[in-house]
C-alpha cells in the first residue's frame, strides 16, 4: 500500500548550502555583503552611485547588480568609478546563491572592502534567498507609501537595517514617517532605519557610517 | 516501463534548452508558463561573455516547486520508487511565498508526467509575537501585528514565520506497479 517518508528537509537546502560557502569565502577575504532589497525603482542604485562617489578612496568597493534584463545598472556605477557586473537573470524574480557564485567567478573582482549585491527589484521573491549577506537592507522609497512594511512584512522582518530613500520627496507624497517607523519597530525591533535622500544628500552619512560600523565589527570577529 | 519511472528527471528538467528557454511548456495547454535560463554577461573587460551552463532559473514558486519536487523524488528513490501520492509541506507566514501559487506551479509541474495528480498539502506556519518582558506568546489576529505587549506594553519579538519545509512524502511503491490502483 501506500507509503510515507518523513523527509524533512528545507526547501532550499541547496540556496542555503551554496550561500553558506560563499560566506565562508567572503568571512575569510573580510568582505562586507549586503544584499540590497526593494521594489524597482526606489532608488537602490542611486544610493550605490552616491555611495561610490562619496566612499571611493576609503574603501574598495564593487556591486553585483541583478536585473532581468539590461546592462543598464552596472553600466550607471561603472560611469561613477564603481565596479560593477551585470547579472541578468532573463525572467527571474530574484538572485540565487547559485547565480551569485557564478557571477562573482566571471567578475574576479579584487580583494574588496564591500560587496554589494543589488537584488532584482522586487519586495517579495529575494526576501527567501540566501545569498552569503551579512545582512539585507530593505530600501522603501518615499512615494511608494507609508503602509509598505505591513503589507509586505517578511522583507522588512528579515531586514538589517531599513533605508528609506527620495526623502526629499515625502511631503509632496503625503509620506508619514512616523507611521513607517511604527511599523518597523512592530516587525523588527531594534533595525536601525535610515532616512535618505540621494539627490540632496541628507542621511547618506548614516549610511555611510552603518557600512563602517559593520565592516568593523565583521573584521573585529575575523581577528 | 518500471525502469522508466525508477529515475524520472523533474518535468522541467526533461523539457528541451529551447523548450524551456523559447516556449515552454506549459506543460499542460491551458497553462502558459515561461521557464527561463540564465544568461550572465561578462563585460567588466570590454570582453562579452554568455554563461548559461547551468540549469534553469525560473520563476519563485515555479522554482520552489522544482525544489520540492526533486527533493521527494530523490527521497523516493531511495526508498525503491514509486509513484508520489502526495506532499506535505511547510509555508511560514514570513517566508515570501504564497501557497496558492505554489499550488497553481506544483499542479503545472506533475501535471502529465508519472506524479500526475499528486496533492500538494500546505500547513500554513504563522509567525508568533512574544513578549521578552513576561515570555508569552501573544495572540494576534491573523495577518495583523500587535503593536506591544497587551499586558506589559513592551515592543514584541517575532518568532517563527519563515519555515519554508518538506516534511513528508506519501508514495505507492513501485512493486504495486504505477496501473494497478489508478
Amino acid at each position: 500500500m501506500s507509503r510515507t517518508l518523513d523527509v524533512r528537509r528545507r526547501i532550499l537546502e541547496d540556496n542555503d548550502r551554496q550561500a553558506a560557502a560563499l560566506r565562508a569565502s567572503f568571512k575569510t577575504g573580510g568582505t562586507l555583503v549586503v544584499n540590497m532589497i526593494s521594489s524597482p525603482g526606489s532608488g537602490k542604485t542611486a544610493l550605490l552611485e552616491a555611495t561610490a562617489r562619496d566612499l571611493a578612496g576609503r574603501y574598495a568597493m564593487a556591486a553585483l547588480e541583478g536585473d532581468i534584463e539590461t546592462e543598464r545598472d552596472a553600466e550607471r556605477l561603472r560611469a561613477r568609478g564603481l565596479r560593477a557586473y551585470q547579472i541578468l537573470t532573463g525572467g527571474s524574480c530574484h538572485l540565487d546563491a547559485r547565480l551569485v557564485a557564478r557571477g562573482l567567478e566571471d567578475a574576479a573582482f579584487p580583494a574588496l572592502d564591500i560587496l554589494f549585491i543589488e537584488n532584482v527589484g522586487n519586495l517579495i521573491c529575494p526576501t527567501s534567498y540566501d545569498l552569503g549577506e551579512d545582512f539585507k537592507i530593505a530600501l522603501l522609497s518615499t512615494a511608494e507609501g507609508d503602509d509598505k512594511p505591513f503589507k509586505y512584512p517578511a522583507i522588512f522582518a528579515r531586514a538589517g537595517a531599513v533605508v528609506i530613500t527620495k526623502a526629499d520627496l515625502g511631503p509632496h507624497v503625503s509620506f508619514d514617517m512616523d507611521v513607517v517607523r511604527g511599523q518597523i519597530e512592530t516587525l523588527n525591533p531594534g533595525a536601525p532605519l535610515l532616512v535618505t535622500s540621494a539627490r540632496t544628500g541628507d542621511g547618506l552619512e548614516a549610511w555611510y557610517g552603518l557600512l563602517a560600523e559593520r565592516l568593523e565589527a565583521k573584521r573585529r570577529h575575523r581577528a | 516501463m518500471d525502469e522508466a519511472s525508477k529515475r524520472t528527471p523533474c518535468p522541467s528538467r526533461a523539457l528541451s534548452p529551447i523548450a524551456r528557454s523559447e516556449a515552454t511548456a506549459g506543460v499542460r495547454g491551458e497553462i502558459d508558463f515561461q521557464l527561463w535560463r540564465p544568461k550572465c554577461y561578462a563585460h567588466l573587460d570590454g570582453g562579452f561573455a554568455r554563461d548559461d551552463g547551468g540549469g534553469e532559473r525560473i520563476v519563485h514558486e515555479l522554482g520552489i516547486a522544482t525544489e520540492i519536487y526533486e527533493s521527494c523524488r530523490t527521497a523516493v528513490d531511495r526508498s525503491g520508487s514509486g509513484r508520489l501520492q502526495s506532499v506535505k509541506i511547510a509555508v511560514g507566514e514570513l517566508s515570501a511565498v504564497e501557497p496558492e501559487c505554489l499550488r497553481f506551479a506544483w499542479e503545472a509541474l506533475v501535471a502529465g508526467g508519472p506524479d500526475a495528480g499528486c496533492a500538494l498539502e500546505v500547513e500554513w506556519r504563522p509567525a508568533r509575537q512574544f513578549c521578552p518582558q513576561c515570555g508569552q506568546v501573544k495572540p494576534r489576529p491573523e495577518t495583523r501585528w500587535l503593536r506591544l505587549c497587551p499586558d506589559c506594553w513592551q515592543p514584541l519579538r517575532i518568532d517563527g514565520g519563515d519555515e519554508l519545509d518538506v516534511l513528508e512524502v506519501s508514495f505507492e511503491p513501485r512493486e504495486h506497479g504505477p496501473e494497478e490502483t489508478s
